[in-house]
């Protein structure tokens, strides 16, 4: 059956159904931010007192957060589907599954998105950064590095919500290939909130937006399989 | 008052004696490298065949590792047929 | 080593393997023979290896770990790189023995990657000073590496065997991405890790060496890939042809 709505109107009705279940269900939502907080803090201590290491090292320690709070919202993202098997129903309806990845993708981006930029006066307080040196950068590395983790991560996680032990599957899957990924993002956000003597910001942006594109089309390519049941 | 003068006088001193010329230094023994010359890397590295033996067994005891490992999970029973039909 | 050599046997090697896949019949011995050359293969190399080489200009005796070494690594690309072709073709068009070769390549490529690691870092010991260091190939290949781990964990974990094939494959072609970045890493970051050689850098004698190697290890890997696909074969065979679920004839007891 052919669809009746364009791909990017569909993508659109998929990524405000999963805003709406993030308002309604804002509970959860608090959850993860205190988990990210919480990891921010446990860096801090763990590190200890002294400031010029926690700020050198303050952009790995953000990402990290962010990494396991999304490992947490990817996870959320498709058990809210399983229940009463909503996923099913969503690949029923004649919109393609290309526009359900593409919304799942971008609602998750954005939820990642939200969650740094809570984060960031925390860091501030915590790490002594200086945010007003490059802030369009560093939020445009923010958006690219959050799309990064959840174009791979809605992919794998779709895939591992139905096997055994997902909470250990998920990570196990994802992290490897995450591992560019964050090296693109801490050395961005390094730059953005430090000198940057060699210019390498730019060359860190544009090897994050290609992640973002390879792994945007290969999902595109690979997501209808994943749930659609032949 | 006197005691005061012999200190000012002897501090001036002090403070004069660090601007004083110094005498060159002696002249530095003949370069002696502390291993001998003979002992000096040429930039080529010297033996370590223990490396390459440890290389080689890991290449062979794993080979042959894998291969009994594949031996032990062989398929038993019913050898004929191997695999449904696509 | 005579210089012909390794070309002369890798066509063997590749006339055999095009044996294997158009005569059933052939299967039967076509891998013990490529079994038995593989393994005088390895003898030859351990004898040129180890006594007949030439050594390296600057490394000396270590350079000759490079014969076992470049193989390994090569032997694991290539399985992967069967693997993700497996996958993309299970994707258009589901077929069980697909899924199976998908399973064994990928098992192999992790056995040779891991021994090439291995080896890697023993080599690294004496010309870079360390057993491992921040280093974009070491990094990139070991993140490979723990991406197929995690693909055959993943194949574990699943039970549903269309489930496992289908997912799996869209799984592992995200994951296929970190070869070309651990093939290219050491292009596109000059570090410690030398670029790839080609015939202006290595002298012919060492080069016939590590060809003619790798043959050897091809025909090995062969033989692995072929075997590992059969017991994927057998599991499936005996997963699928289950008959279907039927009530138990005893109710399990309930336990108050």
């Amino acid at each position: 059956m052919k669809p009746k709505i364009s791909l990017l109107t569909a993508a659109w009705l998929v990524l405000r159904k999963d805003w709406m279940i993030e308002w309604r269900t804002r509970a959860r939502l608090t959850a993860l931010i205190f988990f990210s907080l919480s990891t921010l803090l446990l860096f801090s201590f763990a590190m200890g007192p002294d400031i010029n290491a926690l700020r050198a090292h303050a952009a790995g320690y953000l990402w990290l957060a962010l990494f396991f709070a999304s490992v947490l919202s990817l996870g959320e993202s498709f058990r809210v589907e399983g229940e009463n098997q909503a996923l099913l129903g969503l690949v029923l309806t004649p919109v393609e599954a290309r526009a359900i990845f593409l919304g799942k993708v971008f609602g998750n981006a954005s939820l990642l998105f939200g969650l740094s930029l809570v984060l960031l006066p925390v860091a501030v307080a915590l790490y002594d950064i200086d945010l007003a040196k490059a802030p369009l950068a560093l939020l445009a590395t923010l958006f690219l590095g959050s799309v990064g983790i959840s174009a791979p991560g809605i992919v794998y996680s779709a895939i591992s919500s139905n096997a055994r032990a997902r909470d250990v599957m998920l990570p196990l899957l994802l992290f490897p290939v995450l591992v560019p990924l964050l090296l693109a993002t801490v050395n961005a956000t390094k730059f953005c909130l430090g000198p940057d003597p060699q210019e390498q910001l730019a060359s860190w942006l544009k090897l994050l937006c290609a992640f973002d594109l390879i792994y945007l089309s290969l999902g595109f390519l690979v997501f209808p399989k994943v749930v659609e049941e032949d | 008052m006197k005691r005061f003068v012999f200190v000012a006088a002897l501090w001036a001193g002090l403070a004069f004696a660090d601007i004083a010329p110094v005498p060159p230094p002696a002249p530095a023994p003949a370069a002696v490298h502390p291993e001998g010359i003979e002992n000096v890397p040429t930039g080529v590295i010297q033996g370590g065949w223990g490396y390459v033996y440890a290389c080689y067994i890991v290449a062979i005891g794993g080979t042959i590792f894998y291969a009994l490992s594949l031996f032990a999970r062989r398929p038993r029973g019913s050898p004929g047929k191997s695999g449904p039909q696509s | 080593m005579p210089k012909w050599a390794p070309l002369i046997s890798l066509v063997l090697v590749i006339a055999l393997m095009i044996v294997h896949a158009a005569s059933a019949s052939a299967r039967a011995w076509v891998w013990k023979v490529l079994a038995g050359f593989g393994a005088i293969g390895v003898v030859v190399v351990v004898y040129f290896g180890l006594f007949f080489a030439p050594r390296e200009a600057y490394m000396s005796d270590v350079g000759r770990i490079i014969y076992v070494h470049i193989p390994f690594v090569w032997m694991c690309m290539v399985g992967f790189t069967v693997n993700v072709v497996c996958a993309v073709g299970y994707l258009f068009k589901a077929n069980w023995k697909l899924d199976a070769l998908a399973e064994a390549s990928a098992e192999v490529g992790i056995f040779f990657g891991a021994c090439g690691v291995t080896m890697g870092s023993i080599w690294a010991r004496p010309t870079w000073g360390v057993w491992w260091d921040w280093d974009p190939r070491l990094i990139s290949t070991t993140v490979m590496l723990l991406v197929y781990v995690g693909y055959l964990a993943f194949r574990s974990f699943t039970e549903d065997p269309d489930r496992r094939a289908a997912w799996s494959a869209a799984g592992v072609i995200l994951g296929y991405v970190t070869l070309p970045i651990t093939w290219f890493s050491v292009q596109w970051w000059n570090s410690l890790h030398q670029r790839q050689s080609d015939s202006q850098t290595v002298d012919p004698a060492m080069r016939v060496g590590y060809l003619f190697s790798t043959v050897a290890f091809l025909a090995l890997f062969f033989v692995f890939v072929f075997k590992r696909y059969e017991i994927s074969r057998s599991r499936q065979s005996s997963a699928l042809e289950l008959p279907p679920l039927q009530a138990p004839a005893v109710k399990p007891e309930v336990s108050a």
